[in-house]
């Protein structure tokens, strides 16, 4: 029994001066506090239960009143209405239903406790359902180091129109590192000629001042440049992802046939980035490290010949080795994609299938499996990491080789007085500076190889050939009539694997073709190749006379109609859903295709109507509910041809008949191909296409199909006796 | 056709009990009383479903039926869908991945608690913010731009 909230004793006397006589507090059976007072305000309300009564309270500024005192035997039913954002108590007294109070779901569990304890003493209750989302992830693909140079080109050609910019923050970038050469400059005149010389000591502060005005110049220019290179790599990426973005809606179908979607995240997310990389680290890093390079060797010579000779002694080591780590470890990151490749495969594989892995308890091989696609990955990596990792400090040790020799040779000349102290210092900073850009531009080597893979696989979609929407000598079809005509049309998705052969068909404005066959007869690919998702290999399909491929596909397509088996709703609100191909229909004309798909029931039983969010791929919704949703999105697109795949599942009766009845009005008046998997439409179709392994083998009505004991005789034998057995018929 | 004549609905209620609705001199006690599109067209399209919530009609322009009707129909909607709007933030505190928001609202002052921050929190347009909490009850805040700068601050960081 519930919560015996305590009652406030300006409430108690006022319930005890309101009940009967011979009734009193000991009575009491329980209580329940709520949280909403009969307007709406959220205010303490509480429900009071005695032995004889029902008492609503509510508080209003700081004072109890009673809204309802009800006798429980005049009580014939209590019932809870949900409502949105909160619920109702509902009493039956005298016949008629009266509302007690609303409260919040946060006292929900109370209530709910409350209640069934009430109907106890007084009758019973129902609930909803509904849930289940679905899952994605990145899966990339490796591809060869030859298109390096293009994609180089294709860089440029990226930046192009943004060369202004590009131009000073260069130029900056130089002067940067010619600030980068004065400090040991300064040094050797600081240490040779001022430290030695008492009457040079005025020149010390100047010197000095010198020295730190270079820095602050320096940090200044850094800044600048390094600011505008990056707003630069922001706007490229940001250009290179919306071409991506573009190009995705305009690939041929075909395209995704071979390509899983989650490759193509990837692509968008993290390759387009590289673009950036390429801009703010890569270049910049280059130009300025190269030019210090340029710029150092000259003044070492101009200083030193012979001890600038020693100091260029291990470049040529230090280059060689680059170049090979190079290649080397481009095969590790090649390995390293792959398997992150499967990894992420096989993750989101096992995610998406969640319940059919539950369902066959393989929850443990799942595991296994993934787990040793997680070592994969760890061999690849590990196998990257320890290499990168011996090969740096190898150049590292390359390198301090020359500090070696200028220490001894240099070390000499000071000796002998050919060279000043001053100049060695220099030297030595220069040498600091030196083989540390040398250093960077080597250890930029191993990320070349990786940031340029991606950068051309970027290009790579970018390049794909799109889908060409207005062919040559486009004919002009505003609105069909509905005459479909295919003559001898000849199909295979793979080159002499034909999978659809000689078909040929005339279809009359507003006539009704069903579609029959065993699975994989070809019925979904010859409705793909209507929507000119593929183009024939041989023969035609004509719509009013007019070869599809000479019609400009967006006029074509905007014309075709196409409900399929398991509808894809884009997440956003129902609204949106069949608003998908009319975006500025009016309400009103959402609600008319929605009542004529027999949706609008359901959709505004819903608790937030045709505002309700549908979820990913439409999974808050139930397969019969996504089916009307979809055929309300087609009604409002009114095509003029209508193609449809009839799901195979069997839904209920109930939502069976909706469906048909759906149909019904959404075939009306139209040319309609429909693949067929229900009795119903089989006899309402004006004429069946029987195929066979991609062959055209009966054509005619029900009856005469049935009468000819053939092909489709044997296909309905089959079918009605499967549909017995799940209690569907037409 | 699809719409109902809004000349020809009526709505009586008496007391506490649902209303009664007449279409064209047809009665339907008590009714119930939704709308089409309670986020997004609020003032327009209301539906009507019977005491067995079987679907009776849609008005497309409440505003349109008799003045008694319209004023019932407003009541049976602030009834049925509860959704304070937030006028101010007071305050935001995390306890353990629950966070508590104070908030005073047009329907009193609440304490909302929320596990999941941003899952929670859903911008229907630009400035206009839907919260639910962890219970299921959801608030609004019609326009970010119109609360105080603290309040906006507050919200700012999570959206
Ligand atoms: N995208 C595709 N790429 C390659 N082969 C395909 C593709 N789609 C279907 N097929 C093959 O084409 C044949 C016909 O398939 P389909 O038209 O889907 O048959 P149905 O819809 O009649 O069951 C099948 O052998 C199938 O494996
Ligand atoms: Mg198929």
């Amino acid at each position: 029994m519930p919560l015996l909230n305590k009652i406030p004793a300006e409430l108690n006397r006022l319930i005890g001066d309101s009940l009967s006589v011979g009734e009193d507090m000991a009575d009491l059976l329980f209580a329940c506090k709520t949280d909403l007072a009969p307007d709406g305000r959220m205010e303490d309300s509480m429900l009071v239960v005695t032995r004889r009564h029902l008492v609503v309270a509510t508080r209003s500024d700081g004072k109890w009143s009673l809204t309802h005192t009800l006798s429980l035997a005049d009580i014939a039913g209590l019932t809870v209405e949900p409502l949105v954002g909160a619920s109702a108590l509902m009493a039956t007294v005298d016949g008629r239903e009266s509302r007690l109070l609303r409260y919040t779901h946060a006292v929900a569990q109370d209530m709910s406790d409350a209640v069934e304890s009430l109907l106890h003493l007084i009758g019973p209750d129902g609930s909803p359902d509904h849930t289940e989302p679905v899952a994605e992830e990145p899966v990339p693909d490796w591809s060869s180091r030859e298109a390096h140079l293009r994609t180089f080109r294709r860089l440029w050609s990226f930046c192009l129109p943004h060369w202004r910019t590009l131009v000073i923050a260069m130029l900056v970038t130089v002067a940067a590192s010619a600030i980068d050469l004065l400090p040991p400059y300064l040094t050797m005149i600081l240490v040779d000629q001022v430290l030695v010389d008492q009457s040079m000591f005025i020149w010390l502060p100047l010197i000095v001042a010198l020295l730190a005005v270079s820095r602050i110049v320096h940090t200044g220019v850094t800044i600048i440049s390094g600011r505008m290179m990056a707003v630069l790599g922001d706007r490229l990426a940001y250009d290179a992802r919306s071409e991506l973005l573009n190009v995705l809606q305009l690939l041929p179908l075909k395209y995704y046939d071979m390509q899983q979607t989650g490759g193509l995240m990837a692509r968008i997310a993290r390759d387009a980035k590289s673009i950036h990389y390429f801009w703010i680290d890569f270049a910049p890093q280059v130009v300025q490290q190269g030019l210090l390079v340029i710029g150092m060797t000259a003044v070492l010579f101009y200083l030193n010949w012979e001890l600038a000779l020693l100091v260029l002694i291990p470049i040529p080591a230090i280059i060689y080795a680059s170049f090979h780590i190079k290649r080397y470890l481009m095969w590790f990151y090649g390995r390293s994609w792959d398997s992150w490749a499967t990894f992420f495969e096989r993750v989101n594989d096992a995610l998406a299938g969640i319940r059919v892995v539950k369902i066959f308890a393989q929850e443990k091989r799942q595991s296994l499996e993934m787990q040793l696609e997680n070592e994969k990955v760890f061999t690849a990596e590990r196998n990257i990491h320890i290499r990168s990792r011996t090969v740096r400090p190898l150049l590292a040790f390359i390198v301090s080789v020359g500090g070696l020799l200028v220490w001894w040779y240099g070390g000499q000349q000071v000796q002998s007085t050919e060279m000043t102290t001053g100049m060695l210092m220099a030297f030595f900073l220069y040498l600091a500076m030196f083989y540390s850009p040398v250093q960077q531009l080597t250890s930029m080597a191993d990320w070349i190889p990786e940031m340029m893979t991606a950068i051309t696989r970027t290009f790579e979609v970018i390049d794909s050939p799109i889908e060409e929407y207005t062919p040559d000598g486009t004919v002009d079809v505003p609105r069909f009539e509905g005459r479909l005509e295919l003559q001898d049309v000849n199909f295979g998705y793979v080159a002499h694997q034909p999978v659809l052969k000689g078909i040929n068909l005339h279809v009359e404005p507003g006539e009704m073709i069903g579609l029959v066959g065993h699975s994989g007869a070809g019925k979904s690919t010859l409705i793909k190749l209507m929507c000119r998702f593929y183009d024939v290999d041989g023969g035609r399909i004509m719509i009013d006379g007019t070869d599809v491929r000479r019609m400009d596909l967006t006029q074509l397509r905007s014309q075709i109609g196409y409900v399929e088996q398991d509808p894809f709703l884009f997440s956003g609100s129902v609204a949106d859903n069949i608003r998908f191909g009319n975006q500025d229909a009016s309400r009103e004309a959402i609600i008319e295709a929605a009542i004529n798909a027999n949706a609008h029931e359901f959709i505004v039983k819903l608790p937030d109507g045709y505002d309700t969010p549908v979820g990913e791929r439409g999974g808050r919704l139930s397969g019969g509910e996504r089916q009307r949703v979809a055929i309300a999105r087609a009604i409002l697109h009114d095509p003029r041809i209508l193609i449809l795949d009839e799901p195979t599942s069997a839904l209920d009766l109930e939502t069976e008949k909706k469906i048909q009845e759906a149909l019904g009005r959404l075939m009306e008046g139209r040319t309609t191909l429909a693949i067929a998997h229900r009795l119903s439409t089989l006899r309402d179709a004006d004429r069946l296409l029987v195929l066979k392994n991609g062959e055209p083998v009966e054509l005619g009505t029900h009856e005469e199909l049935l009468d000819r004991q053939g092909e489709y005789y044997r296909l309905v034998q089959l079918h009605t006796n499967v549909s017995s057995i799940v209690g569907v018929e037409g | 056709m699809s719409f109902l004549d809004p000349a020809v609905v009526h709505l009586e209620r008496r007391d506490d009990q649902p209303p009664t609705l007449s279409i064209a001199g047809d009665l339907f006690f008590g009714v119930k009383i939704r709308q089409a599109f309670p986020l997004s067209q609020e003032s327009r399209y209301v539906t009507f479903f019977d005491q067995e919530d079987e679907y009776l009609g849609i008005v497309a322009d409440p505003s349109s039926c008799d003045e008694s009707t319209f004023r019932i129909i407003r009541d049976e909607i602030e009834w049925r869908y509860f959704r304070p709007r937030i006028t101010r933030v007071v305050e935001m505190e995390g306890r353990g991945g629950t966070s508590l928001f104070s908030v005073e609202t047009d329907r009193g002052e609440v304490k909302i608690p929320m596990r999941d921050l941003r899952e929670g929190m859903t911008e229907l347009s630009p400035g206009r913010i839907l919260i639910t909490d962890e219970n299921g009850n959801r608030y609004e805040i019609p326009d970010l731009d119109l609360l105080d700068r603290r309040s906006r601050r507050l919200i700012r960081r999570l959206i």
